[in-house]
């Protein structure tokens, strides 16, 4: 039975069996890809790195195993359920080591065959991934320094990019979906064609030969893979007793013979296209942000189509959009157990909702209001659903945005889309149009369809504070690991301190984008994507990859951390030792090093000093005067010109309770271990007393969000502050102000903290509970328990009469 | 008027008050012995107790409590300070269509203040709503009304004996005054606490409902009661008595509501 036949209530069921199947299947590391990836990269020794990817990219495809379950729309990253790559090219010394699998998610039992390859493949990689080679590079260069693992031990340099491979990129859907993969590949044919062999001498003329032929082959195992999932579809309907699931894997077959070879015909097969030219990508790398940009948008003219011809039901439609989430939902990382704490295994996949079209108007369309649907009916963390907010989107659909935030699954989320396009123009220099598609790449970031992204490296901003205090030297480890700018008892002033403090900023800042910068170009020579670069919207014809200069506009993003920190700690030490002088500077820093352990008296008095988000203008300017000063240290440090629209983008993820574990005691009566904040312009948990509109207003003031990449302000609501058509109008007046008043994003949980103790006594009665983590939902139980008691502690407002 | 369900207990005389969270003492007497005005005691069983004709909330023993067991409620605040804050708060109001809303307490209990921050706000182009208990004098209230762009207005009881058993004060002068107001032609909404067993009555709800239709009022606003402030007068060492009453049934709550409907008002349980 085709999907434009089912029935609504057959396929709740099967939707909801599967849903569960997913949910609780366990994560495994599927070892296919290295049996691959050692085969190519044995046989292809000296040839050029984007052949090698190609063909590592071609043999997984063609050789994998696949298979087809209840979902109509068909295709996974691994040979079963939940089945998760590594990328031992990236990093791989933690693939040997049996606990960092060791999470609940992740299902370990490998036969000897299996671990007897991850070994092989270790071995081979050691001294030649990524990772190796980019430590190499900066001890080389900074032989003086503590040695790295003390650095980052002490949460000061972030090995970002060796276990987050996180290229991103947003495919150019509409082509293909309008034009086929056959279109791109007879273009890249054509431009091989004109390469002129005789001037092979130059090197650019050589590596547009080896980038087309690396595409061409990588497009065509993509549509290779798709005809193998035809084949196994009609292997399987001939096999099938049921005449209904026979028809049903016969439209597979047919989808999957015309899709993505060919332009999509109707929604079901667009939605098809879209779903493999998606994992697609997954394949090629590891990554997050590989995201469906404006989905609404480019499918819309499908669905019209269908639904004007007669051809599809607004309700088909809506459960083919399910089974596409569920599909999504499909897709993990598997990455070392420090780095998946602070990623959460989340792999960043986010629909843009609303913005506008090039010429200003609201996009918002029919589709948009079915995605929200789909996510109120299925409620899984991801995909997720980013609403690009403006003043002309329709009243009822944000209505309908409230719907979906009443679940407590915490989206979708709310992004400023003046303040996007702002952004655009300011970071690259594009035209007002090309602004107007910028979309959400990854969590609360955004770029243009048209750049080549990555996540350039994160940015521990609490620890200056320390390093501040102890003269440069690291409290834990006692080593040397910033500037010497004086002790704690030769500072006279705050103005002294906040310069000393200035001084740490600006070295850890500088010395974290050297060594990210490193990562960067090392992947960019030995690991190019073709695949990825085949469908990015310039490449093909500038006949260079994404990361050589292919996309029409680069930009990277530095995720920063523990700045509300950095902030509550600067207004701490302002007011009790310098305005007061209630402590001594000395005497607070003995404090700080002994953990507060016999003097809790000085922990409260820290407590209770100015706290960021209450609207307080004391610590409010002390937060703007920081983060412009951040600013302008970025702007002011050397630049990586192959990223022109890098950018500072301060959230974190989950990165705030890696950085928290790291880091001891802060003048803000955190205690040593203790999660850092969570968002850029959040309240450290529990201090913010002065209800929402309080938390706004600072929140809204702390930053200029044009010139920063993205900030990110954490909200949570009893469910019954947003009860009736009153509760929404008082949240969505809450957006629009927070909007005007500068703000960029908004994210909201809306659970009680009852239910979330429930939770952490009873998982196995919450299995499908999704909370909103940072900048991401998960599923709340596989959450780790320290973010789980963040979550909790997150200050419950409600909004008052 | 001190009506026996007070929630904000605190609130019943103008000045700041200690709150003393029992619960969350350990008894480390730091507090004794910092009070100025020697208020503060350790009974023979250990237990710290405040005697309260000695306190004057000057939050000594707050600073030096380690366990947040003491608090002050309220503030003094100039007409200038409570404005700055309403500033920041602008956009909101103009966003949301909301305001500034004077309640406590009683607002009118503090006639020049009140006066004085509408007068501000109405300057500053805030929307104004007094929310009050009618138990005024009528040339107080009429200064009001004229910077205010919205009235709360509480009947607890149309029944004057009832009325006076439940609040301390006849009914009278408050009925009075719900006529002038209602007169004065400003947007008038008129609320009523429920208190079970002392107010909820079907023939006291028809009274106000038929009282209501007399003044020309279309929005009636319930407030059942509920048992959150039941804690407050254990932390301000002061007598409930009302202990035994349970929060409000929400069916009842329903049905009384239901009832109202009937003589065509608009009904709002809040």
């Amino acid at each position: 039975m085709a999907v434009e036949t089912m029935q609504e209530g057959m396929m709740t069921d099967r939707i909801a069996e599967l849903k569960k199947s997913i949910i609780e299947s366990p994560i495994v590391h599927d070892v296919e890809r290295l049996k691959f990836l050692m085969e190519v990269y044995r046989e292809t020794d000296g040839e050029s790195p984007i052949m090698r990817r190609a063909k590592v990219f071609d043999r997984v495809l063609s050789g994998k195993t696949i298979y087809i379950d209840e979902n109509p729309i068909v295709c996974t990253v691994g040979r079963g359920r939940n089945y998760v790559y590594v990328y031992p090219e990236f990093s791989c010394e933690w693939m040997g080591d049996k606990s960092n699998y060791a999470t609940d998610r992740l299902a370990i039992g490998f036969t000897e065959e299996e671990r007897g390859l991850i070994n092989e493949t270790i071995d081979y990689w050691r001294n030649r991934c990524q990772a190796a080679i980019s430590r190499r590079i900066y001890e080389s260069l900074h032989r003086g320094e503590a040695d790295f693992d003390t650095m980052f031990e002490a949460g000061r340099i972030a090995t970002a990019l060796a276990d987050f491979p996180f290229r991103h990129a947003m495919a150019d859907y509409p082509t293909i979906l309008n034009k086929g993969l056959n279109w791109q590949i007879a273009v890249a044919e054509k431009k091989l064609a004109k390469v002129e062999v005789w001037d092979f001498g130059n090197r650019e003329a050589r590596s547009k030969y080896d980038f087309y032929q690396a595409v061409i082959m990588c497009l065509r195992a993509v549509v290779k893979l798709a005809h193998r999932y035809a084949s196994l579809a009609r292997e399987m309907a001939k096999a099938e007793a049921d005449p209904e699931r026979r028809l049903e894997l016969l439209r597979i077959a047919e989808t999957c013979k015309w899709v993505p070879a060919k332009p999509a015909r109707n929604f079901y097969e667009a939605v098809q296209s879209f779903w493999f030219v998606s994992v697609a990508s997954l394949i090629e790398e590891e990554g997050c942000g590989i995201t469906p940009w404006k989905f609404s948008q480019y499918m819309y003219p499908f669905y019209k189509k269908d639904i004007d011809e007669g051809r599809i039901t607004r309700e088909q439609a809506i459960v083919l959009l399910e089974f596409l989430f569920l599909k999504m939902k499909e897709t993990y990382f598997m990455l070392p157990a420090l780095s998946l704490l602070a990623n959460s295994g989340q792999t960043s996949k986010y629909f843009k909702l609303g913005g506008v079209t090039a010429d200003g108007k609201d996009a918002t369309n029919e589709i948009d209001y079915l995605l929200l649907e789909t996510q109120r009916r299925l409620l899984v963390p991801e995909p997720a659903l980013s609403v690009f907010y403006h003043d002309k989107m329709p009243e009822d659909f944000l209505h309908e945005c409230v719907k979906l935030l009443r679940t407590g699954i915490g989206q979708p989320q709310f992004l400023n889309n003046d303040i996007a396009i702002q952004r655009e123009l300011h970071h690259q220099g594009c035209s007002l149009e090309e602004a107007r598609d910028v979309s959400t790449i990854y969590c609360t970031s955004v770029a243009l369809p048209n750049t080549s992204a990555c996540f350039s490296g994160v940015i521990n901003l609490a620890k200056p504070i320390e390093l501040a205090l102890n003269n440069g030297r690291d409290p834990g480890s006692g080593q040397q690991i910033g500037p010497m700018t004086g002790g704690a008892e030769s500072f006279s002033s705050y103005e002294e301190f906040f310069d000393a403090f200035r001084k740490q900023v600006s070295y850890v800042l500088l010395r974290q984008r050297e060594f990210n910068s490193i990562e960067l170009s090392t992947i960019a020579e030995l690991l190019p994507n073709p695949w990825r670069s085949a469908v990015h919207h310039d490449c093909l014809e500038r006949g260079l990859s994404l990361d050589a200069g292919g996309a029409r506009y680069q930009t990277g993003g530095h995720l920063m951390s523990g700045g509300t920190d950095a902030v509550n700690s600067l207004a701490a030490i302002k007011k009790l030792v310098f305005d007061e002088k209630k402590i001594t500077l000395k005497k607070l820093k003995e404090v700080l090093d002994a953990n507060f352990e016999g003097h809790e008296d000085i922990q409260r008095m820290c407590l209770k000093a100015p706290k960021f988000g209450n609207n307080d203008d004391y610590v409010d300017e002390i937060a703007r005067r920081f983060w412009d000063l951040v600013y302008d240290i970025f702007k002011g440090s050397p630049f990586d010109r192959n990223r022109k629209g890098t950018r500072l983008e301060p959230y974190s993820i989950a990165l705030h309770i890696v950085f928290g574990y790291l880091m001891g005691a802060l003048p803000t009566g955190r205690k040593a271990g203790i999660p850092l904040t969570d968002g850029s312009v959040s309240a450290m948990p529990g201090t913010d007393v002065n209800g929402p509109t309080a938390l706004a207003n600072s929140a809204a003031r702390a930053m200029d969000a044009v010139k920063y990449g993205t900030n990110h302000l954490n909200m949570k609501f009893h469910p019954s502050a947003l009860e009736g058509t009153h509760g929404a109008r008082n949240l969505i007046s809450l957006i629009k102000t927070y909007m005007e008043m500068g703000g960029f994003h908004i994210q909201f949980n809306c659970i009680s903290a009852e239910t979330l103790k429930d939770a952490q006594l009873h998982p196995e009665n919450y299995r499908d509970l999704v909370v909103r983590v940072a900048g991401f939902s998960a599923f709340y139980v596989y959450l780790d328990k320290a973010i789980q008691d963040e979550i909790i502690k997150r200050t419950e407002l409600k909004f008052a009469e | 008027m001190e009506c026996l369900w007070c929630c904000n207990p605190e609130s019943q005389t103008i000045n700041p008050k200690l709150f003393y969270f029992e619960s969350r003492c350990t008894r480390c007497q730091h507090c004794v012995s910092v009070c100025p005005n020697g208020a503060i005691s350790v009974h023979a069983d250990g237990s710290i107790k405040t005697n309260r004709n000695l306190c004057n909330a000057c939050g000594t023993c707050v600073e030096a409590c380690p366990n947040e067991a003491r608090a002050i409620s309220g503030e003094l605040k100039t007409v200038y300070e409570v404005l700055e804050v309403v500033k920041k708060d602008s956009l909101f109001y103009r966003n949301s269509g909301g305001g500034v809303t004077a309640s406590g307490g009683e607002p009118t209990s503090q006639p020049k203040f009140l006066l004085a921050l509408f007068q501000a706000c109405s300057r500053s182009g805030f929307h104004t709503c007094l929310d009050t208990c009618g138990y005024v004098s009528w040339e107080v209230l009429e200064h009001a009304l004229e910077y205010t762009d919205l009235v709360l207005y509480d009947i607890k009881h149309m029944d004057p004996k009832r009325h006076i058993e439940l609040t301390g004060v006849d009914n009278e002068l408050i009925l009075q005054n719900a006529g002038r107001v209602a007169k004065n032609g400003i947007p008038l909404v008129i609320r009523v606490p429920l208190i079970p067993g002392c107010n909820d009555s079907k023939e006291n709800m028809e009274a106000l409902a038929k009282y209501a239709i007399k003044l020309g009022v279309r929005e009636i606003n319930l407030l059942p009661y509920h048992e959150l402030g039941v804690n407050k007068y254990e932390r301000l060492g002061m007598k409930y008595d009302l202990a035994a009453t349970n929060s409000f049934q929400k069916n009842r709550a329903e049905a009384i509501k239901g009832d109202i409907e009937r003589y065509n008002l608009e009904v709002t349980i809040i």
